[in-house]
């Protein structure tokens, strides 16, 4: 796959050569590359549209530097992209209040009991007064496992009563805190399926308990389930961060960023051995490029950078011709990004302006929005072939009637027009100056 | 409960993924969807949905080509002296252990005297869990200590077994990463050593794998298969969040038949495999 990605971009590459900006086919075929790499690396299906669709409006007319390809540059936006989801921005767990608990939840076979045997350690190891417990009752020997795993690390092992696991872990936090522990790692009972009783247990023991963190231990090797899985653990405990087990294997562990995504959880550790010093803290971009299958990341990303700072120096590559559909859907996007429909209203053109009263602006910007990324790349780029039935599918795809299509296509034609005329160097006025700043690079 | 019964009562969440209705429009797209969320594989999902969408009933023609896909299992063949002995493994996690009480179980009631090996000397208290499930299928029992050498233990289980008049055995190893060459040596070792107990042994070996993995499965079941002379799959944890679609991939790259599913988490959860009852089950249309 790692290799499969590098041929595809480097194919990407060879035929875009010194070009000025992105063209659609390009995204199309970069993104579509991205897709087939993302699921390979097992990242849930709704995820990966998101992040495609995501990455689509965001690099839209991205004008290009000479030095890298729009294949480097869509990989490089994606890699940042993923890196900013599993980072989370909160990288130490959060033990300062006294006692603090750390739930692990998951599905059984994730590895929750070795990683709260490793997590103790590594805790213990930064001089924390840290103590064990579980209250999994359903799993034969699961206690006799991390009682064991305890004593290898050198952690108090809180014995529990199997029964009712709340009271259970009620008892084990007060007997850690009679014993002057300041942490507890709690293990709890592995989960099939995302099954209602079982789930409602765990969050009555989350109530109980009101865990400092609240982490997701999910296999590296798990692939499209993850993203139920997390969506139902988030809902019923409320998630803090994600652990990946088994990261020592080869698997992308795509299901890492299903579940941050999803969650918006942070990926926290990787279980990456049987050894019990085995737990690593995440690197998000280094396990952003895994995910994608990136073997000279750091190499990549540097090229991008050094390419962005020369095409800042270097003239600016202009623009004939017309105004396409890709063009107007980035101006609807900078519109948008201008904030509420005050601010729209001050910088709408003519064109548009006439179609749209104050406050429905943001609305209908959107709706149009949504009209142009429901269409081919091709019929972004050629609109003249969107017949009744393209049309259909399109209004069926963005969730607005045919006339709302039309009415679009007719407003774009008027600004084609327009930048035409403008291009040519009439027309300017408040208007020219605005549709320069959005369309002129 | 019947088998199609079962399977179908296991694959419940398979068929809600899938859709029950046929799709109108964009048919391809929409079964390269459901096949990709069923874990099939990007590429393999839109191969298959690009050849069934041109059939008049699509998610019918899907289901005729994962019949043709699908090997089926191999027959158990059970020696005239001495026990049929066979080697299980699997990653960490998969439900090797749960499976093989299921196994033991069910030989148990067709009258077969069932012994467990526990090779797996290395995971904490793993002895003590499996010997949790014999005790419930009423299986003897046979364990080396923990640290041990796991082909040792697999030799003496294999010896003990005969003295004892066992119809099976069954040898449990230890969950393994397939990127550890060390642990898949080992792996090939205990074969050996099994084979050494008992020429012709073990008979059958079998990879456990848990549906909900995604495409690292393939590899997964390609390492264990050539250092465990692997015969077939044991598919687990179908009653769970995972739809089962990686049964195609794995057909599809390993050619290697599955044996079993693991469909709930009794004793009696573990079905024989049948490749039209699973494809059905997998797409049919109405429940």
């Amino acid at each position: 796959m790692l290799e499969q990605l590098s041929s595809r971009l480097a194919g990407l590459a060879a035929r875009l050569k010194g070009q000025a900006r992105i063209t659609d086919e390009e995204i199309h075929d970069a993104l579509r590359e991205l897709r087939i790499a993302l699921l390979e690396a097992d990242v849930a299906l709704p995820v990966v549209r998101e992040l495609v669709s995501r990455l689509r409006t965001r690099i839209q007319g991205l004008p290009l530097a000479r030095s890298i390809t729009p294949g480097e540059l869509v990989v490089s936006a994606m890699h940042a992209e993923i890196a900013r989801i599993i980072g989370g921005g909160r990288p130490e767990l959060d033990l300062a209040r006294i006692p603090s608990v750390v739930l692990l939840a998951g599905l059984q076979g994730a590895g929750k009991t070795t990683t709260a045997g490793k997590l103790a350690f590594m805790l213990a190891r930064q001089r924390r007064k840290v103590a064990l417990a579980s209250v999994d009752f359903a799993r034969p020997a699961a206690r006799e496992q991390l009682k064991a795993l305890a004593v290898q690390v050198q952690v108090p092992f809180i014995e529990t009563e199997a029964g009712d696991p709340v009271a259970a872990a009620k008892e084990a936090l007060s007997e850690a805190m009679r014993a002057g522990r300041h942490v507890l790692v709690l293990d709890t009972a592995g989960r099939q399926a995302v099954d209602a009783a079982l789930m409602e247990e765990l969050a009555a023991i989350a109530a109980a308990m009101q865990p400092a963190e609240k982490l997701l231990v999910v296999d590296a090797a798990m692939g499209q389930a993850a993203a139920e899985v997390a969506r139902a653990f988030h809902e019923a405990i409320g998630l803090t961060g994600v652990v990946l087990a088994k990261a020592d294997a080869d698997a992308r562990g795509g299901a890492a960023l299903s579940v941050s995504m999803i969650s918006g959880a942070p990926v926290r550790f990787l279980g990456v051995g049987e050894k019990l010093d085995a737990l690593e803290p995440v690197d998000a971009e280094s396990l952003a490029a895994r995910i994608l299958g990136l073997a000279d990341w750091k190499g990549l990303l540097a090229r991008v950078a050094r390419g962005l700072e020369a095409r800042a120096s270097a003239p600016k590559a202009r623009k004939r011709g017309g105004f396409s559909l890709a063009e107007f859907a980035e101006q609807i996007e900078q519109l948008l990004a201008l904030g509420g429909p005050q601010a729209i209203a001050e910088h709408l053109p003519f064109a548009l302006r006439r179609d749209m009263a104050g406050e429905d602006a943001v609305r209908r910007l959107r709706r149009m929005r949504a009209i142009i990324q429901a269409m081919t790349p091709e019929e972004r780029a050629r609109p003249e072939i969107l017949n009744g039935s393209r049309k259909r599918r399109i209004a069926r795809g963005s969730g607005v009637s045919v006339q709302e299509v039309n009415q679009l296509l007719r407003q774009h034609r008027e600004l084609a027009k327009l930048a035409k005329r403008m291009r040519k160097g009439r027309g300017l006025g408040k208007l020219g100056a605005v549709l320069a700043r959005t369309l002129g690079r | 409960m019947g088998l199609l019964d079962r399977l179908r009562r296991g694959l419940a969440r398979t068929r809600a993924a899938l859709g029950l209705h046929a799709p109108d429009a964009h048919v391809q797209e929409e079964l390269e969807d459901a096949l990709v969320l069923a874990d099939v594989g990007a590429q393999l999902a839109h191969t298959l949905a690009a050849k069934a969408a041109r059939a008049p009933d699509p998610w019918q023609a899907l289901a005729e080509e994962a019949v043709r896909m699908l090997p089926a299992p191999r027959p158990i063949v059970w020696p005239e002296d001495g026990p049929l002995v066979v080697l299980v493994c699997g990653a960490n996690g998969v439900g090797k252990t749960t499976t093989i009480g299921k196994l033991a179980w069910r030989w148990g009631k067709e009258g077969k005297k069932v012994l467990v090996v526990a090779a797996d000397t290395f995971r904490a208290a793993a002895r003590e869990q499996l010997a949790a499930w014999c005790a419930r299928a009423g299986a003897m029992f046979f364990a080396g200590n923990e640290g041990a050498d796991p082909a040792a233990v697999a030799f003496d289980g294999v010896q003990h077994a005969r003295a004892r008049g066992a119809d099976a055995v069954i040898v449990d190893t230890a969950g393994r990463t397939h990127a550890h060459a060390g642990l898949v040596r080992e792996l090939a070792k205990v074969r050996r050593a099994i084979g050494k107990a008992l020429p012709g042994a073990p008979h059958a070996s079998w990879i456990v794998v848990d549906a909900a993995s995604g495409q690292n499965a393939i590899v997964q079941v390609k390492t264990f298969a050539e250092a465990a002379g692997a015969t077939g799959i044991i598919l687990t944890k179908l009653d769970g969040s995972a739809k089962g679609g990686i049964a195609l991939a794995l057909a599809h790259e390993t050619g290697l038949p599955i044996q079993f599913l693991g469909v709930g988490e009794s004793l009696e959860d573990l079905v024989d495999f049948a490749p039209d009852a699973f494809a059905k089950a997998l797409f049919a249309r109405n429940p």
